[in-house]
């Protein structure tokens, strides 16, 4: 556990010298808000309305800078990274250290995150909320928020290891990492409110894992769970754990083959 | 056209260096908006001639201006101060005319495309320096003979060895036939082999073609091999200007005594010489022919010395250079 | 005028390159195609799904605005076929520190960053975008005159030497501040201003958007040619995107003095 806080140390260190590229949010952000505050503006008031698809204004708008807010929260780049320490050889050298990769590479994705919600969620909420304030968030639903996302990002983490892997075999994973992505953002409900589409639809996507890292956690920060918020909690938490679960168990199993034959062909 | 290829008289540039002495967020935030400078001079009143036709050795510490100056020539930099004559052309006015006649070779980075073949590269040059397509099709011939890279060029460069790209990276520079061509550091990483197949290239196209070479680099067996003329830069002037041959006897009234020993000696009955290294079973003595007889010195060595074997030497040409720069 | 041709034919030869480079890595090139495809197509679904459910908003109904996505699908294909590598090849130069061999060619560096654009990649929504338009035309039965064409191919230029000024812009900026990743997302966001019909902002940005940032030359001008809403404005807007790339051009030859006074 000392290893790991210590490596979690080293690796805030390191994302900390990026951290003018994690802020570039803070200058992205607002202009989107700005032309979405005008879009939704003006379709809320032709259509002389309130609420869409449950959605009120400051919720509509909110949705898709809630997104990013999400991001900081659980965006990790593991996936390509282990592709990278494959095909530069790195790996073996991850390999010698004492501490596994897996949680290493955890340690460095907690530390990232740590970098992001200093600066891009804590002065982002700030800078946000002057432009638009959300006055859906209450103390409650900002708290549900906070558990639902760190379950994702441990979702999100197990998820992208797993994806991850196949560096092993096909060495250069770009392209399933680009599909990833796509799926995320549509699937996930990354960039269209997902009340938008089919309810079928909707049903097929409540049976893969994007849902749980994105839009759940959305839905809680938007304050928009419906009935006894405790108890939708209770739910979607322990779905997002079954699913921790099982990705854990998959990872273990196929990382100690996988392994064997990485080590066996010598890199 | 003079007789000079390069006129260089009383070069100087100066760079404004901005300060941060802290590296924390408060500070690079403060950087944005406050910026203190401070001048830094890297070339100071150069001068600099070089023939047509020469190859010419540029060398001289890290940090000594070589690069400022090689920047300044190929028409990347403007000058402080100073004026330059490179066949008529004033580089950083006319840099789209000038750089059609030169030709600049950096050993650290590829101008070739990196997913592709050599080929496509020298097609794309074709283009950019609008060569006709008999001067293409001959130096292309030319050059896959005198390199034997007939099967290389056709070959992504992805899957080249470091002395094949290399090569093509000369192909690429030369295809335009420019008079004068730059090479930063041309053997930097590469093995014996490959290295002696550059360098004869190189002689073989000054000499064929009567290119004008200017080799800026820090291995001295290049310089040695290829030219005749050296110029040494040290804290942003020429220090050193003359021939190989002047360099290698530039301590002429200086030599070295290699001794070695039979036996293990007492290091006091070294007292009295001026030793630059020694061990057990062996010696270097340094000597100013001025002060001291050369015969006087070796007879006091075979008189108070166990000598086995015994070598008078120049002081070699490292410990010249190394004494250039030092001072 | 002789500079300018040799630069189109540097571009010619850049395309060729990245056309045999897309062969070279075929399931790359097939795969970033429907990538491509997918992300460009998420604006106007999300647009379409608004509308199919709601009743939309003012000035445009549902096949209207269809129109406009198709529009805004087939310009973004042309600029990102003519310029979508740029970002790449900048940032790549100054990642290798190779801007000092774009010094090295017989051209203005802003001019061969110009010409090495382009991108097979984004055919994709380019002919995905070229069909919808037709489809639309057909199925609205607009009528288009030659005066409809003319000011629909107009703007598509002016709406390309606009792009080519934000792209200079983008150069000076990213060669400047090397350290500063991401820069290509801050600048992409402003982009959408262009992208939704400029009558859902208020009058004061209307106005820019048709002056100063003329972006809406890249969708709205050419779907109001289409739809026959020709204005007195148009003429102007035009004449705005030449200032645009005029002035990113002088700010960039300032810079590019900077920098050869400076040193990397």
């Amino acid at each position: 556990m000392k290893v790991f806080l210590e490596v979690i140390k080293l690796n805030f260190k390191i994302s900390f010298q990026y951290k003018w590229t994690f802020a570039m949010t803070l200058l992205v952000q607002p202009i989107l808000l700005f032309i979405n505050i005008a879009l939704f503006k003006s379709i809320y008031t032709y259509n002389d309305t309130s609420s869409i698809k449950g959605y009120g204004f400051e919720q509509m708008v909110w949705y898709y800078t809630a997104y990013y807010v999400i991001l900081s929260f659980v965006w990790n780049g593991i996936t390509n990274q282990i592709s990278r320490s494959i095909i530069s050889g790195e790996l073996a050298t991850d390999l010698l250290r004492p501490i596994s990769v897996f949680r290493f590479m955890l340690a460095s994705a907690i530390s990232s995150r740590f970098v992001a919600i200093l600066v891009d969620f804590l002065p982002g909420m700030i800078i946000y909320s002057l432009i638009l304030f959300p006055a859906f968030l209450t103390l409650k639903s900002f708290l549900s928020f906070l558990i639902i996302a760190v379950l994702a990002f441990l979702l999100n983490y197990l998820f992208s290891f797993l994806l991850g892997m196949s560096a092993m075999i096909i060495k250069n994973n770009m392209s399933i990492s680009a599909i990833r992505e796509v799926l995320q953002a549509i699937v996930g409900g990354g960039v269209i409110p997902l009340e938008f589409m089919p309810v079928w639809l909707n049903r097929i996507f409540d049976l893969l894992p994007f849902k749980y890292i994105i839009y759940w956690p959305i839905q809680f920060f938007l304050n928009r769970v419906e009935g006894d918020n405790l108890g939708s909690l209770v739910r979607i938490g322990s779905i997002q754990i079954l699913w921790i679960v099982a990705f854990y168990v998959v990872i273990q199993i196929l990382w100690k083959r996988l392994i064997k034959k990485f080590c066996a062909a010598g890199g | 056209m003079s007789e000079y290829i390069i006129d260089v008289e009383g070069l100087k540039k100066d760079f404004k260096v901005h300060k941060r002495d802290k590296s924390g967020l408060l500070s690079s935030l403060k950087s944005l908006f406050i910026r203190d400078y401070k001048l830094v001079t890297a070339v100071n009143n150069l001068d600099l001639r070089i023939r047509q036709g020469e190859i010419r050795g540029l060398i001289g510490p890290n940090g000594a201006g070589k690069s400022t100056t090689i920047k300044i020539l190929s028409g990347i930099l403007y000058p402080t101060e100073g004026t330059v004559n490179v066949m008529g052309y004033t580089p950083w006015t006319q840099r789209e005319e000038y750089v059609k006649k030169i030709g600049v070779v950096f050993g650290q980075k590829s101008q070739l495309v990196w997913d592709l073949p050599a080929i496509d590269t020298f097609a794309l040059n074709k283009q950019m320096y609008s060569i006709s397509d008999k001067t293409f099709d001959n130096n292309i011939k030319y050059f896959k003979e005198l390199l034997n890279i007939g099967d290389v060029i056709t070959k992504p460069v992805r899957q080249l060895s470091l002395g094949e790209r290399m090569k093509c990276e000369f192909v690429c520079a030369l295809l335009h036939e420019p008079p004068l061509v730059y090479l930063d550091e041309p053997t930097i990483g590469l093995d014996i082999i490959s290295k002696e197949a550059i360098r004869s290239f190189i002689k073989m196209v000054n000499k064929e073609k009567g290119t004008t070479f200017i080799v800026t680099t820090h291995d001295l067996s290049d310089i040695e091999d290829l030219c005749e003329n050296v110029s040494i830069i040290n804290n942003g002037t020429i220090v050193f200007n003359n021939s190989i041959e002047k360099l290698k006897t530039y301590f002429s009234d200086k030599k070295v005594i290699e001794v070695k020993f039979s036996r293990q000696i007492n290091p006091s009955l070294l007292e009295g010489f001026k030793v630059t290294s020694s061990g057990p079973y062996f010696v270097n003595i340094e000597i100013e022919t001025i002060n001291t007889s050369l015969q006087d010195e070796i007879s006091k060595i075979f008189k108070e010395l166990p000598v086995q074997d015994i070598n008078v030497n120049n002081i070699n040409i490292e410990e010249v250079i190394k004494h250039i720069y030092l001072s | 005028m002789l500079k300018l041709l040799k630069l189109f034919k540097l571009f010619i030869w850049n395309s060729k390159m990245d056309i045999s480079r897309s062969m070279e890595y075929r399931f790359d090139f097939i795969l970033g195609t429907v990538i491509g495809l997918a992300f460009s197509s998420i604006g106007p679904i999300l647009q379409y799904l608004i509308f199919t459910q709601t009743k939309g908003f003012p000035g445009w109904n549902l096949e209207q605005i269809i129109l406009f996505q198709g529009i805004l699908l087939f310009t973004s294909g042309i600029k990102g076929m003519i310029f979508g590598s740029l970002p790449y090849f900048v940032t790549g130069i100054v990642r290798k520190g190779d801007f000092d061999r774009l010094l090295l060619k017989p051209y203005s560096p802003i001019g061969i960053i110009l010409a090495s654009g382009f991108r097979l990649n984004n055919i994709g929504p380019l002919l995905s975008g070229a069909f919808i338009m037709v489809y639309y035309i057909v199925k609205m039965n607009l009528h288009i005159g030659i005066v409809q064409i003319a000011i629909f191919i107009l703007a598509i230029v002016f709406g390309l030497i606009l792009f080519m000024g934000y792209e200079v812009l983008y150069s000076s900026i990213v060669i400047k501040l090397v350290q500063i990743g991401r820069l290509d997302e801050l600048m992409n966001s402003l982009l959408r201003f262009g992208e939704f019909p400029i009558n859902i902002f208020s009058k004061t940005l209307q106005t820019a958007l048709i002056t100063v940032i003329p972006f809406a030359v890249w969708v709205n001008i050419p779907a109001n040619a289409l739809l026959n809403r020709l204005d007195y404005t148009i003429p102007i807007t035009f004449v705005f995107c030449a200032l645009f790339f005029y002035v990113s051009l002088k700010i960039w030859n300032q810079f590019l003095k900077k920098y050869t006074s400076a040193g990397g």
